[in-house]
């Protein structure tokens, strides 16, 4: 598959006064045409920064420090402020976390989608608008009628699916969704997903799904990315991570999953807390809660290393392992 | 809540003075000359009767008689002063809000030391004495350069002229309207000269409390989700700040624009007297001189039928503007 | 939570006031020089008697209005009186009446609030309206009716400003009240005998006493400048008396020959008096809400 966006060693830092916290560090990733990356981690793991910075709206007191981002072979740091104000909304959409609060309360939500195409296409009528409007309404299964309503009359369902309607309209090639069902209810969430899937088919987008949610990323994705304290733990196609996680990290999110059938019924969690992002621990960050972690771990930061076809983890463990495998393979 | 305050003045005015005729004259008084005061002003009545009077003729727009000899009604002493009081509170209050919310939001987006320069203005201008403000404006700008006049609402030789259709007078005494209206550019240009120092002196300091709210709310509004999801669909930075951050933000300073007019109302009686412009202000200080009780009572309760419809208007104007108590 | 509650107990109320004092920030720079200029004030008031170098209200003493100079540091009026021995007497009165004023307020305010709140039912609403009702009204109208029906004393100009500012304290309190009074350990403590009223203010206490201490200093910014107000346009003291305000009304009609030294230092110090409190007031606001940073 083509690739979409790269992300290039990118790293992203909050400076206030004398204290700077590392929100991520070093990460190297791709989305691919057509599809879905989930981007998984803890909260604080820098998933939803790296989306922030594709769509270019870090905002002091975060800056990129250093990386590149390439998009459709445009490096997205090279723009132009309204070069880059061009493509947002056009060519990179970004759904929001909370529905309740992502729309502007004085606005109709119908001028939000009016006043969206009018700005990316100055040539457009409001009739016009308005009428590619309604249509866009009636796709995401809202009553076309409900086109003068205000956002507090919507419930957070709808709401949401709004918000995607104003991701999709203009028909942009990467949607980044940043925990877009993490705010709503089970029943509510199912919806939303089947949706995001529906549409995502039927225009061939790509989507960058940021979440915390296993089973989401289960559902939903292509390939997986697991975020640990900023930076990139491990990435490879989603049957893979789950039925084999390389990365210990990964092992232990996975273990954590609450199972009905497990026979102990202990719930399983990672011992100890992540890292404070003003002190992260030296070497590899995850080493503190690791249950193989050995000297190097704390000393040198690990970098990704091949584990298999398409796949990544960054871990010391499996640097004997793939020696052994290539040993293998030569022999 | 207008009946409350209505009550109040008559407590305060009529009944806990006992009788005002009395403290008019004081010691000098002749007993027959009180007699007769206390008679033709209805005193003498029993006070539940007082009341009754009082709030009937309120509904007939009566405010009562002057004790000061002539027993004329104060109503239409109110009215002829009343258009000066307004035409200085109208412009304050454009300069107030015109400086306080661009400054405010300045401050907000730019951050850093102009914002901590905005932060500063806003208190120091609140705590100005406007009298004071008035009277270094008037040095600077009427003594030292001499640029604009110190006092009064017109020069001496000017006279105000008025629209008049057929032979009906359409008199508002308002200057600023009524030069236009009668095409007098003249007269329309001395009012502004006459009103630029006491408009910008009260609109100043007025605005300390628009700089600060809209400041704080610009801060607060400017980083909400919805301003970022905004920015995310390639919005102008310009609709961001204005039709997303601004409109939200500067809600909640509709809410106290009540409260800002009654704050106005007391500065504009201190500016009247500052600059010397017939208004109630002035009125209202001079009837207290003159020991004209029940002038005063009648000027108090127009002020507080003014200030309580201002807050009823502000208070709709904020239905209209929000759409989440609208519906 | 129960851990929590008792390390606040222990802390004395003087501690809980002056807490936002420590540490670093721009609150704590304008609470500084907020306290710094009241207390130079309040000094110069209290010690006037013994620092002022002439008699304030003598007449003749000097030429009329002569320019600062060595013998007469701030000038003097148009009868000849030492602008200086003015300028140190001018604040009595003012900061008397604020101070009267606004421990007024307090004790009718507060406890008001307090027990109307705690009541509840239709006589506390009737009350809050009454409270709204005058909370609008500008106090220096009301000054100005009382004042003229009255006539001008300490304790009647102190009253007439803190009428329109008891409503502030009585919504503070209300509001704090309020939110407390459903609370489930409220009904607990009752149930275990102890008094709902104690328990009551326990919980309220902090909060209380922080959004008190903000709006007693807004308070006295505001009666500050009432008062100077009302002095001004000559609904105060005795014109014979020194005092800032009153030495605008003079300084006034020397205005026109250019004399700026006749209103000019009166004038700052009322500034200087209403923005320490309002300094005080913001820095105080600014480190006990996190949300103003």
């Amino acid at each position: 598959m083509e690739e979409l966006l790269r992300i290039e060693s990118l790293s992203v830092e909050y400076r206030t006064g004398e204290t700077s916290a590392t929100a991520a560090r070093n990460v190297s990733l791709e989305v691919r045409k057509g599809e879905t990356l989930g981007l998984v981690g803890e909260s604080g793991s820098g998933k939803s920064t790296l989306g922030m910075a594709v769509i270019g709206l870090i905002q002091s007191p975060g800056r990129v420090t250093s990386g590149r981002i390439f998009f459709e072979g445009m490096d997205l740091r090279e723009l132009k402020n309204d070069e880059m104000m061009a493509l947002r909304g056009k060519r990179i959409a970004m759904i929001f976390q909370d529905p309740m609060t992502s729309l502007n309360p004085v606005k109709k939500i119908g001028d939000h989608f009016i006043e969206y195409m009018r700005t990316h296409e100055p040539g457009l009528s409001e009739g016009d608008a308005k009428s590619r409007t309604k249509t866009v309404l009636e796709d995401l299964g809202i009553p076309a009628s409900r086109i003068d309503d205000y956002p507090h009359q919507f419930s957070g369902g709808m709401r949401q699916r709004v918000m995607i309607g104003l991701a999709l309209a203009l028909r942009p090639s990467l949607i980044i969704a940043d925990e877009p069902t993490t705010a709503l209810d089970v029943i509510v969430e199912a919806q939303i997903l089947k949706l995001m899937r529906d549409l995502k088919t039927k225009y061939s987008l790509s989507l960058m799904l940021i979440t915390h949610n296993m089973g989401i990323v289960a559902e939903m994705a292509d390939r997986v990315a697991v975020m640990y304290a900023g930076r990139l733990a491990e990435v490879a196609p989603t049957v893979r991570i789950f039925e084999n996680p390389k990365h210990p990290y990964t092992q232990a999110l996975l273990e954590s999953i609450p199972n009905i059938r497990a026979e102990d019924k202990v719930l399983k969690t990672i011992p100890g807390s992540p890292p404070d992002l003003l002190e992260i621990p030296s070497g590899c960050a995850f080493h503190p809660r690791c249950p193989f972690a050995f000297d190097r771990c704390g000393i040198e930061v690990p970098t990704p290393i091949s584990t298999g076809e398409d796949s990544e983890a960054a871990c010391f463990l499996l640097e004997g392992v793939v020696a052994r495998h290539s040993l293998k393979s030569q022999a | 809540m207008i009946m409350i305050l209505l009550t109040t003045v008559f407590i305060v005015m009529r009944v806990l003075p006992g009788n005002p005729v009395l403290l008019r004259f004081e010691k000098t008084a002749d007993p027959a000359l009180v007699a007769q005061y206390t008679h033709r002003l209805g005193l003498d009545r029993p006070l539940y009767l007082q009341y009754f009077d009082y709030l009937w003729g309120l509904l007939h727009g009566d405010l009562g008689i002057s004790m000061a000899g002539a027993f004329e009604p104060v109503g239409p002493q109110i009215i002829s002063r009343f258009p000066a009081t307004l035409e200085l509170t109208f412009y304050s209050f454009i300069v107030a809000v015109a400086v306080g919310i661009l400054t405010g939001v300045f401050g907000a987006r730019k951050g850093g030391t102009p914002d901590d320069a905005v932060k500063i203005y806003g208190i120091l201008i609140y705590a100005f004495p406007v009298f004071f403000l008035g009277m270094i404006l008037q040095l600077i700008f009427g003594i030292w350069f001499r640029l604009l006049p110190v006092g009064g609402r017109l020069d001496p030789g000017v006279n105000p002229t008025y629209l008049t259709i057929g032979s009906i007078p359409l008199q508002t005494g308002i200057y600023t309207l009524d030069s236009l209206l009668s095409g007098n550019i003249p007269m329309f240009i001395d009012t502004v000269r006459h009103l630029i120092l006491p408009a910008v002196a009260l609109g100043l300091v007025i605005s300390g409390v628009f700089v600060r709210m809209t400041r704080t709310n610009m801060m607060e509004t400017l980083r909400a989700d919805f301003v970022t999801a905004a920015r995310a669909r390639g919005l102008k930075e310009r609709t961001v700040v204005y039709s997303y951050a601004l409109r939200n933000a500067l809600l909640p300073i509709v809410t106290i624009m009540g409260l800002q007019f009654a704050l106005l109302i007391s500065g504009a009686i201190l500016t009247e007297t500052e600059f010397n412009l017939l208004g109630l202000g002035t009125y209202l200080v001079d009837r207290i001189n003159f020991r004209d009780y029940t002038a005063v009572q009648g000027t108090v309760v127009f002020l507080a039928v003014l200030i309580s419809s201002v807050s009823l208007i502000v208070d709709i104007l904020y239905a209209y503007l929000d759409p989440r108590v609208r519906l | 939570m129960k851990k929590g509650n008792s390390s606040q107990q222990s802390v004395s109320l003087m501690g809980r006031v002056l807490s936002p004092l420590l540490g670093k920030g721009s609150g704590r720079f304008l609470m500084l020089i907020g306290i710094g200029l009241t207390v130079f004030i309040a000094v110069m008031s209290a010690t006037a008697p013994y620092l002022s170098p002439h008699d304030p209200t003598q007449i003749g003493l000097g030429p009329s209005n002569s320019p600062p100079n060595a013998q007469y540091p701030l000038g003097t009026d148009q009868y000849g009186r030492d602008l200086l021995s003015r300028t140190i007497w001018g604040g009595r009165f003012i900061l008397l009446v604020a101070v009267v004023a606004v421990l007024i307020c307090m004790a009718i305010g507060l406890p008001i609030g307090l027990i109307s709140a705690y009541n509840g039912g239709n006589v506390d609403r009737a009350i809050a309206l009454i409270m709204d009702s005058i909370y609008a009204f500008p106090s220096l109208v009301l000054a100005i009716m009382i004042i003229s029906v009255f006539g001008v004393t300490i304790i009647n100009e102190a009253l007439a400003i803190a009428v329109v500012y008891i409503p502030s304290y009585f919504r503070v309190v209300r509001s704090q009240v309020l939110a407390v009074k459903e609370m489930p350990y409220v009904d607990a403590a009752k149930s275990v005998g102890a008094g709902g009223f104690s328990v009551l203010l326990k919980y309220i206490w902090p909060n209380v006493t922080s959004s008190v201490v903000v709006v007693a200093t807004v308070n006295f910014a505001d009666s500050i400048l009432t008062t100077a107000g009302l002095d001004f346009i000559g609904l105060g003291l005795p014109v014979t008396l020194p005092d800032w305000g009153i030495d605008l009304t003079y300084g006034r009609q020397s205005l026109p020959v250019g004399a700026w030294w006749t209103i000019f230092f009166s004038g700052l110090m009322i500034l200087l008096a209403a923005l320490g409190f309002s300094l005080i007031s913001e820095g105080y606001a600014e480190r006990t809400n996190p949300k103003l940073r």
